[in-house]
């Protein structure tokens, strides 16, 4: 089992299959980095964003760009009304953490519920086929659907550093996550800041269910299960970290991954939760890595 | 320059200001003095629109401020900085001065690279500072980058909330040396203070706030002359 | 004015003909159903199936009230929602016991009848298992029983099939890790073993698990020859494609619940040489099917989800219609007793969709029919009896 060619390619199908998880991670601590809110209206929009790609390939046989363009259209519609008309009455009427939590809750159940109403609850996918084609290469076994996985990883990760960090927008997103009443006073409007961060994480969240959804079947309550990942990526990166709260999740889900050399695989989850509990008991802040450029541009 | 009118501020249940009236003109240092909780703060937080106002009125240079969101008030031209020296303090002093001229002067870089330069000119401790990050600065170099920072947008009007906290009495003098050169260029400070001593000795007009209400007002020399002020703010 | 005086003749008449009516009338108001309580998943991802079962059910119960009912009384169907989960599908049943005063009911999936048995044990219940097969189902008590047989009968068959006719000498045995696969996937290791293979690989897998690639890369290591995989409609198709995808190329088998249309459709050219079992004949073993398969289409707009299991459910309102008679000509009360005293009394059944049904005690045996997948399509592959 210690073969190198075996163990590339646990290697290399952890981090494709982590791809979709990395990517609602980084939306989700993106939205709490900026807002400082455990958005999990975040499942709701998931929902949405699969369901519209789905009605649209499949009851309107339209072509998978629109049907992704139509995606990012509903949740970021869906999004920026939760802002508009949700969370920012919540902000002014000045709510407790506890309100906005059991709201964005709610707020998912329920459009989880009317998804349900129009789709039923049967598993579906995007495609009639959840295969993709694959290539041997160095005797890993290589699928289109790995490569666009982690493709899309890489680059929304690296395009959202680039933005975070060259642009206005993405500087002031920074300064408001710092400081929003400061921010103000530079300024910088915070509301738009959260638009912005709502638009950017519903790119993230229309890419992330593409994956999943192409690759195995849904139903309107598994994004409420996946937000789940988001979370404990989030936790293990540390609040306000978004780059290392995606590389906890790579990391996550490697160490799933290679569980399977020593553990039979019904324990693989049981693991993760139990890593967990170490992680958040010993690293409350998040793993925080010595001090060098990585762990600089991390701390963004 | 600022006229407030019958303002009151309430969070929530919390009445904080129950109707204050209040004028700063230009040229000139207003100081507002009083206890904690008096509702100094409330009061810059109302001007600068961060508090939320339930009566009342601001108007600056003619023009009611009362509803403009925050962040458009800064392009006005007034200026708050806040209590505590609050910074971006996981950024560099540099980033924190573009940052502060981004409102005002926009996408000029060269604008503002100028303004960068020009507040470095007038403390030339931030030069030495530039990269460092602006939570390593001690107390006074803070204070004097959130007050350039809040001069990078060229502001006709400036809040200072309690600027001398936590100082060393040398590091109170600058600054408060300072603020007198901003107001001999023309400009207006509105000046919370809670050592009473400074703000009186710098105002030129002077208002104290009693749980939430203006209580006595008038030129600095007459508060601090004035018994009742003396005993209970200037310590006899 | 006249007076109004019905002469005696017309009196006795009257009289006479509307004692005449009484009987009629009399039946007409005892007419009351009979409600056969099902508690299958409604919603939640095993709906495709359990949503499928109940229509099956109302049809059949349909047609048998236009025959006359049972004992003369319409049948109806009350069917309960437990998303295939023991907690939810203990609540159903106490529904249908305290609330609805059911003597008898019908429950499928592993989790849920077992979670149930105790209730219908305590209350003297009659549950009979219309769809699950974990072989623990035979022990579950005195008043639990099953019309569909257990995974003993067709797991085992098929065991014995790879080896004995396929030639198969190493098998991994991959599967779900709850009541559903657990017990299925030792009958499978006893018998392959028995008939002179060997068990390269038996490896467990999460029910929440979407992701296979170690599990797999640990069973292709093993080097098998065939592999059997026990899950569900959810994990299933998920795990062949996977093997597919790492380049394992070897036959796959599964049980009756990967003999679903929409498995074709996932899986497209991975699902060649797919074998599944059924437990009820097909088209060409019982002509009622294709008219059965044709109403369906017409009435619901597609084609059914796990037909095999459908026909059962069909038929147990058959089989309820012979106990509830047998009782009834016997002038005894239906109770949960004496409906299980008439299962075991009737115990030969002939039922139209799955054919002759003999309840041997709390198992039931019947043939198997395997089906592989040929050209994209389901083709009978051999009958097991």
């Amino acid at each position: 089992m210690y073969d190198p060619i075996i163990l590339a390619q646990i290697f290399w199908t952890g981090l494709a299959s982590a791809s979709p998880h990395v990517l609602m991670t980084v939306g989700f601590a993106l939205t709490l980095k900026v807002t400082g809110l455990w958005n999990f209206a975040q499942a709701g929009f998931m929902a949405v964003a699969f369901y519209t790609m789905y009605m649209a390939l499949n009851w309107l046989g339209l072509p998978i760009a629109v049907a992704v363009l139509l995606a990012i259209g509903t949740t970021v519609a869906a999004s920026l009304a939760t802002e508009a008309y949700g969370l920012q009455v919540l902000r002014e009427r000045q709510s407790g953490n506890l309100t906005f939590f059991i709201f964005t809750l709610i707020l998912s159940e329920f459009l989880i519920y009317v998804i349900t109403l129009i789709f039923g609850t049967e598993p579906q996918t995007l495609f009639k086929s959840i295969l993709s084609p694959v290539q041997i290469i160095g005797g890993v076994a290589v699928s289109d659907w790995d490569m666009l996985g982690v493709g899309l990883m890489i680059g929304g990760m690296f395009a959202l550093w680039l933005f975070m960090t060259f642009t206005r927008d993405g500087q002031f997103l920074t300064a408001v996550a710092d400081n929003a009443k400061l921010a103000e006073l530079y300024g910088i409007s915070a509301r738009r800041s959260y638009r912005v961060t709502a638009v950017i994480a519903s790119l993230f969240i229309v890419a992330s269910m593409y994956l999943i959804g192409s690759h195995g079947g849904i139903v309107p309550n598994t994004p409420l299960e996946l937000v789940l990942s988001a979370v404990l990526g989030t936790l293990l990166g540390g609040i306000g970290r978004v780059f290392a709260a995606g590389a906890a999740s790579i990391f996550l889900a490697l160490i799933q991954s290679f569980s399977i050399l020593f553990l039979a695989s019904r324990w693989q989850n049981l693991l993760l939760y139990g890593f967990l509990f170490v992680a958040i008991l010993l690293f409350p802040r998040g793993v925080r890595l010595p001090k060098f450029r990585f762990a600089l541009l991390a701390g963004r | 320059m600022l006229q407030i009118r019958g303002l009151k501020v309430a969070y929530g249940h919390i009445q904080a200001l129950h109707g204050i009236d209040l004028d700063a003109k230009a040229g000139e240092i207003t100081a507002i003095i009083g206890s904690n909780g008096a509702g100094k703060t409330s009061t810059l937080m109302a001007i600068s629109g961060l508090a939320p106002i339930t009566g009342g009125e601001i108007k600056f240079e003619g023009q009611t401020i009362s509803a403009i969101p925050a962040h458009a008030i800064t392009r006005l031209g007034i200026t708050h900085i806040l209590e505590g020296r609050q910074l971006f303090a996981d950024q560099s002093v540099e980033d924190n001065l573009i940052l502060g001229g981004y409102s005002r002067i926009g996408k000029d870089k060269a604008a503002v690279m100028a303004a960068v330069e020009r507040e470095m000119d007038r403390f030339p401790i931030l030069r030495q500072r530039r990269k460092q990050q602006a939570g390593t600065l001690s107390g006074g170099e803070q204070q004097m980058l959130a007050m350039s920072r809040g001069l990078m947008s060229e502001p006709k009007f400036l809040l200072m909330d309690e600027p001398s906290m936590g100082l060393a009495p040398l590091i109170v003098q600058e600054i408060a040396r300072t603020i007198r050169m901003l107001k001999d260029s023309g400009r207006a400070i509105l000046l919370v203070e809670q050592m009473a001593a400074v703000a009186l000795g710098l105002a030129d007009r002077a208002y104290v706030l009693e749980s939430g209400k203006v209580t006595i007002t008038g030129t600095g020399a007459e508060l601090a002359r004035d018994p009742e002020v003396k005993r209970a703010y200037l310590g006899g | 004015m006249t007076n109004i005086v019905l002469p005696r003749r017309q009196l006795l008449a009257a009289t006479a003909l509307t004692a005449l009516a009484a009987p009629a009338i009399v039946r007409a108001q005892s007419k009351e159903p009979i409600r056969l309580g099902t508690a299958m998943p409604l919603t939640g991802s095993q709906a495709g199936y359990g949503a499928d079962f109940v229509t099956g059910m109302r049809m059949a119960a349909k047609d048998v009230t236009e025959a006359g009912g049972i004992a003369g009384r319409p049948v109806e169907i009350l069917a309960l929602d437990t998303q295939a989960d023991p907690q939810l599908g203990i609540n159903a049943v106490n529904r249908f016991i305290g609330v609805e005063k059911l003597p008898m009911y019908f429950v499928a999936w592993s989790p849920v009848v077992k979670a149930v048995a105790p209730i219908s044990n305590r209350e003297k219940v009659l549950a009979i298992n219309t769809g699950a097969n974990a072989p623990e189902i035979a022990h579950l008590g005195d008043y639990v029983y099953t019309a569909f047989p257990l995974a003993d009968v067709d797991i085992s068959k098929l065991a014995t099939y790879s080896v004995k006719t396929l030639g198969k000498k190493r098998a991994a045995v991959l599967y779900i890790n709850n009541d559903t696969g657990i017990d299925a996937a030792k009958i499978y290791r006893e018998f392959f073993t028995a008939a002179g293979g060997q068990i390269v690989a038996f490896e467990a897998y999460d029910p929440k698990a979407t992701e296979f690639t170690g599990m797999l890369l640990k069973t292709r290591a093993a080097n098998p020859d065939m592999v059997h995989i026990h899950g569900l409609l959810t994990d299933v198709p998920q795990v062949i494609a996977q093997m597919r995808q790492l380049g394992m190329t070897q036959r796959v088998s599964t049980y009756s619940v990967a003999y679903n249309p929409k498995i074709l459709e996932q899986l497209g050219a991975a699902a060649e040489g797919l074998i599944v079992t059924s437990l009820a004949p097909g088209v060409a073993e019982n002509p009622r099917l294709t008219p059965f398969i044709e109403r369906w289409k017409k009435e619901a707009g597609r084609a059914p989800n796990g037909l095999p299991y459908i026909q059962y459910q069909y038929d147990m309102v058959l089989m309820a219609k012979a106990m509830y008679e047998y009782l009834d000509k016997k002038g005894i009360a239906a109770t949960g007793e004496s409906l299980r005293e008439a299962l075991l009394a009737v115990k030969t059944f002939e039922l139209p969709m799955t054919g002759q049904m003999v309840v041997d005690g709390h198992r039931v045996d019947k043939p198997v029919y395997l089906l592989t997948v040929e050209k994209g399509q389901f083709v009978p592959l051999a009958t097991l009896s």
